[in-house]
């Protein structure tokens, strides 16, 4: 990825990812050439594997992890917790993954303790939750029988059109229901707290409440074992600072909790870290994942894995970037190393979302590299690179989940503007701040009133009101997708997806496709859409009250201020990587949009349908980015109910597991997939015979 | 074939800096015969400061309505956009009208200025007098608490709701739509007829983003 889009944009190769040039001489790359970027990459499938005789390991564990994310730091926990040596190698320089940065809603279900807590009114063990249950005892009452049915549901068709129950693997989310109250249960022993329970996220069923997010309390200090954190540590000390600690500031959580409840991902991903480096996780991080050692190329048993340095350096002052904490950590700063794994590997590095060229095989004007996946600055160059598939394809596994991919909740327009990193708003505070340069400006679907959007040439090429609407997926309470709603909800009833019905429930525009359609910029091989841009003036900015200004815009090619139009158009070819072209078409855009406000109608998108029209005319102007941004992978590795790895011919690859976004088959946005995959994982790796 | 001349010409003229003209500030609704102003920027693509530069405004027929120099100072926020503001009357019909400012290459005195023609066009929607008061309140749904500073459009009138969540807006019988939208709101729509004076309560949806359930992992 890192060498294709080296090649794809017109910029200096110093500045892909964000890298300063500092940093990418530092990693390396500069010296070693494009191949030393490519380890795990795209290219490194074109290889076979790597001859698993001759190997000198550098490492032996009974049990490797790839990656420290939710699956990851999940199956480590349980392996270590049954007695196994646990060894998790992380590409990024911290742990958490896209966890640390999630909203920490996990929505499990099946009867699970907090379920089950809400039902009878109770608090949590600490007495930090002092709101009443959100959900009603009969929205709670739940089995995995019906959880089960609920995500193998044929019959939801949801407003985008996309089934999400109906092509999910039965024997592994049979599996993941009945290990969904013991891994709410293992979280919980594991310092998680969990708030209130409070619908269910896509994926998670339509029947039942199942979702929650977790939570600290505010306090003097931040101490996990006692739940609490410091308003510094939680990014709330300073509307526009974060922390170390926290990469996004936390949300108060009193509605779900109480007061003095804070809640994100930080609460979810710290303590889970904390309680992996207390139980004797060892962690290798700043290396990356790269390929799979099996005893032959496509038989016998997974030995262990291959990994490289992929260290992050501070752009600024050329430091390595540290983890928050360190105790557990081995600093192993060789190119490459061996790891034997004596009972199991245990992949979860998360799915391809950050891969153009892997990504394309489900849309392939998503080979556009200048879209990233959510968190990559976070996360760092690697991430979400489909290093679990591409591996396991090199030894003989098969895949599952293909055509969920492009689902419901797939990919999507973001409402923050002005920065690449356009899925979270992480602040000033955090060692990766750098890497996106400003955290955004999010002016929610309201604000996409305030302006027009045009491609890269600078022609407009949808109704901008409509851009960044979002069609909601299949989860509790219903959404308006099914004829009944919440708990009269009918599992596998036809009338759910009867014509007639569905004709009534489509809503979804298809504005992020025209984004990303051929344009006349657009050259072969790849017809690159291009950069989007928010255009817009000075009275614009009055109305809507934006701030333009640090940390919210910065001069680091995501925002563009001038005095006329053209100036604008100049500025923006200029100073964006990815504009390869000239917007020549702006300033007649821009003319033709304010005859079109003064006539009182758009004849292109009928903007004057759906909203107010407002002229572009005062002085200065602005362009800020719009990006959109892949976040899920649903298509992954095919795994049986233990999560082992399944090959070309329906038979376990011994010692191969995976979880997480690696993992296809499973059309669940988010963290509940990937616990419950590493509860099970771990559970299974750490019970491996010693190869 | 062109002559030795025409080329110098030419060549002098490719050598000449380059300006845009930006026009703003023009009232979306302005009544047959009334005056009104309009500011007029020029920009140099060099961002030279101005000596002498003119501008003209020329109305739908060809007709000079106006000539001003630029001031000395930019328009706040910007770099070197020099403006001046232009007062101006509204043709007596009715209709949207297609003016033009204008950056001649010479100035009052009709000296060569060093830059290049530039033109601008903008509308000028004249309408006949208002009849009835349209009196918008515009609330938060849910709280039911006013909202100021939202935006209402009845095109081509445009006015912003006060502390009290109370604009008022003066148009023509007949029908006509009324969008009221606020920071953070979804647009309100609503479709009417002005046959008197009538007040519209504006009740807007919040836009409070994707719950954590349906955005967050």
């Amino acid at each position: 990825m890192a060498d294709q889009e080296r090649h794809e944009t017109k910029a200096d190769p110093a500045r892909e990812k964000g890298l300063s040039r500092r940093d990418f001489v530092r990693s390396g790359a500069a010296g070693l050439g494009a191949a030393a970027l490519l380890v795990g990459g795209p290219a490194a499938a074109q290889n076979g594997p790597t001859n698993a005789a001759g190997i000198e390991w550098d490492y032996e564990v009974d049990v490797v992890v790839a990656g420290a994310g939710c699956a990851g730091l999940t199956a480590a926990i349980r392996a270590r917790d049954l007695g196994a040596s646990v060894l998790v190698v992380e590409q990024n320089f911290d742990v958490g993954g896209r966890m640390l940065h999630s909203g920490s809603f996990i929505s499990l279900g099946g009867g699970d303790p907090v379920q089950l807590r809400d039902m009878k009114g109770e608090s949590d063990p600490e007495g930090f939750i002092t709101m009443p249950p959100v959900e009603g005892p009969e929205e709670l009452d739940d089995d995995v029988e019906l959880l089960f049915k609920d995500i193998t549901d044929w019959s939801i068709v949801d407003r985008k059109g996309a089934t999400p129950y109906r092509y999910n693997e039965p024997e592994m989310v049979r599996a993941w229901a009945e290990n969904c109250p013991a891994t709410r249960e293992f979280l919980m022993q594991n310092y998680i707290r969990f708030a209130r329970i409070n619908g269910t996220h896509a994926g998670g069923g339509m029947s039942r409440a199942r979702g929650c997010v977790c939570f600290l309390m505010l306090g003097d200090e931040t101490d996990i074992k006692a739940g609490t954190i410091t308003a510094e540590d939680a990014g709330l000390a300073d509307p526009e600072r974060t922390s170390a600690f926290a990469p996004v500031q936390m949300n108060i959580a009193s509605r779900f909790v109480g007061p003095g409840a804070v809640s994100n991902g930080v609460a979810l991903a710290r303590p889970l870290e904390f309680s992996a480096r207390e139980k004797g996780v060892q962690f290798m991080l700043n290396r990356h994942f790269d390929e799979l050692i099996r005893e032959q190329p496509f038989a016998g048993r997974v030995l262990g894995i291959k990994a490289h340095y992929s260290p992050r350096f501070d752009p600024e002052t050329g430091q390595r970037l540290e983890s928050y904490w360190q105790n557990g950590n081995i600093d192993e700063r060789r190119e490459v190393v061996y790891i034997r794994a004596r009972k199991a590997v245990i992949l979860a590095s998360g799915g391809h979302a950050g891969n153009p060229q892997l990504r394309s095989m489900f849309y392939p004007a998503f080979r556009e590299p200048l879209f990233p996946t959510s968190g990559f600055a976070l996360l760092g160059p690697h991430s979400q690179d489909g290093s679990a598939l591409i591996a396991g394809l090199k030894i003989g596994a098969n895949l599952a989940g293909m055509q969920q991919n492009p689902s419901g909740l797939t990919y999507h327009i973001s409402t923050r503007l002005g920065t690449r990193d356009a899925y979270t708003g992480m602040m000033p505070g955090h060692p990766t701040f750098p890497f996106r340069g400003s955290s955004g400006l999010d002016v929610g679907n309201a604000g996409f009133e305030e302006f027009i959007a045009v491609n890269q040439v600078g022609k407009r090429f949808f109704n901008e009101v409509r851009l960044p609407l979002r069609a909601g997926g299949g989860q509790y309470p219903g959404g308006g997708i099914a004829p009944n709603r919440g708990v009269e909800h009918k599992p596998g009833d036809w009338r759910n997806c009867r014509h007639e019905w569905l004709q009534t429930t489509y809503s979804y525009d298809h504005g992020l496709e025209a984004a990303l359609a051929i344009n006349e910029g657009s050259e072969p091989p790849h017809y690159y859409s291009g950069p989007l841009w928010a255009i817009f003036d000075q009275a614009a900015v009055e109305r809507a009250g934006w701030e333009l200004r640090f940390p919210f815009v910065a001069d680091n090619g995501y925002f563009f201020k001038a005095d006329t139009i053209e100036e604008l158009a100049r500025k923006i070819e200029a100073g964006n990587e990815f504009q390869r072209v000239p917007l020549k078409y702006l300033a007649e855009t821009v003319a033709t949009w304010n005859r079109y406000v003064d006539e009182g109608a758009d004849p292109e998108f009928e903007r004057e349908a759906d909203a107010p029209m407002h002229r572009i005319d005062t002085p200065p102007f602005y362009a800020l980015s719009i990006m959109a941004v892949w976040h899920d992978s649903y298509g992954g590795l095919r795994c049986n109910g233990k999560q082992q790895v399944i090959d070309l011919q329906g038979q376990v690859i011994p010692g191969l597991y995976a979880g997480g976004e690696a993992v296809g088959g499973f059309n669940k946005h988010g963290l509940g997939k990937g616990h419950v995959h590493g509860f099970i994982a771990g559970t299974h790796a750490a019970q491996e015979p010693v190869a | 074939m062109s002559s030795d001349s025409d080329e110098k010409a030419s060549r002098d003229h490719a050598n000449l800096h380059a300006r845009s003209i930006v026009v703003w500030d023009v009232p979306s609704a302005i009544e047959r015969g009334a005056t009104f102003s309009v500011k007029v920027g020029i920009k140099c693509s060099a961002e030279c400061v101005p000596d002498t530069w003119v501008f003209g405004i020329r109305d739908h027929e060809g007709r000079v309505r106006a000539s001003r120099r630029v001031g000395p100072e930019p328009w706040p926020g910007t770099a070197a956009l020099f403006y001046a503001e232009a007062e101006l009357e509204a043709p007596a019909s009715e209709g949207l009208f297609a003016w033009e400012a204008f950056a001649p290459a010479i100035d009052g005195d009709g000296d060569d200025v060093g830059h290049g023609d530039a033109c601008a066009k903008f509308s000028v929607r004249v309408v006949p007098a208002p009849e009835c008061r349209l009196t918008v309140v515009a609330i938060d749904k849910e709280s039911r608490s006013p909202v100021a500073g939202a935006k209402v459009v009845v095109h081509p009138y445009r006015a912003i709701t006060d502390e009290r969540g109370v604009a008022e807006l003066r148009v023509p019988k007949g029908p006509f739509r009324l969008f009221v939208s606020g920071r953070d709101y979804f647009p309100f729509r609503h479709d009417a007829d002005a046959v008197e004076d009538v007040t519209v309560t504006a009740e807007l949806e919040a836009d409070l983003g994707p719950s954590d359930a349906e955005l967050w992992s």
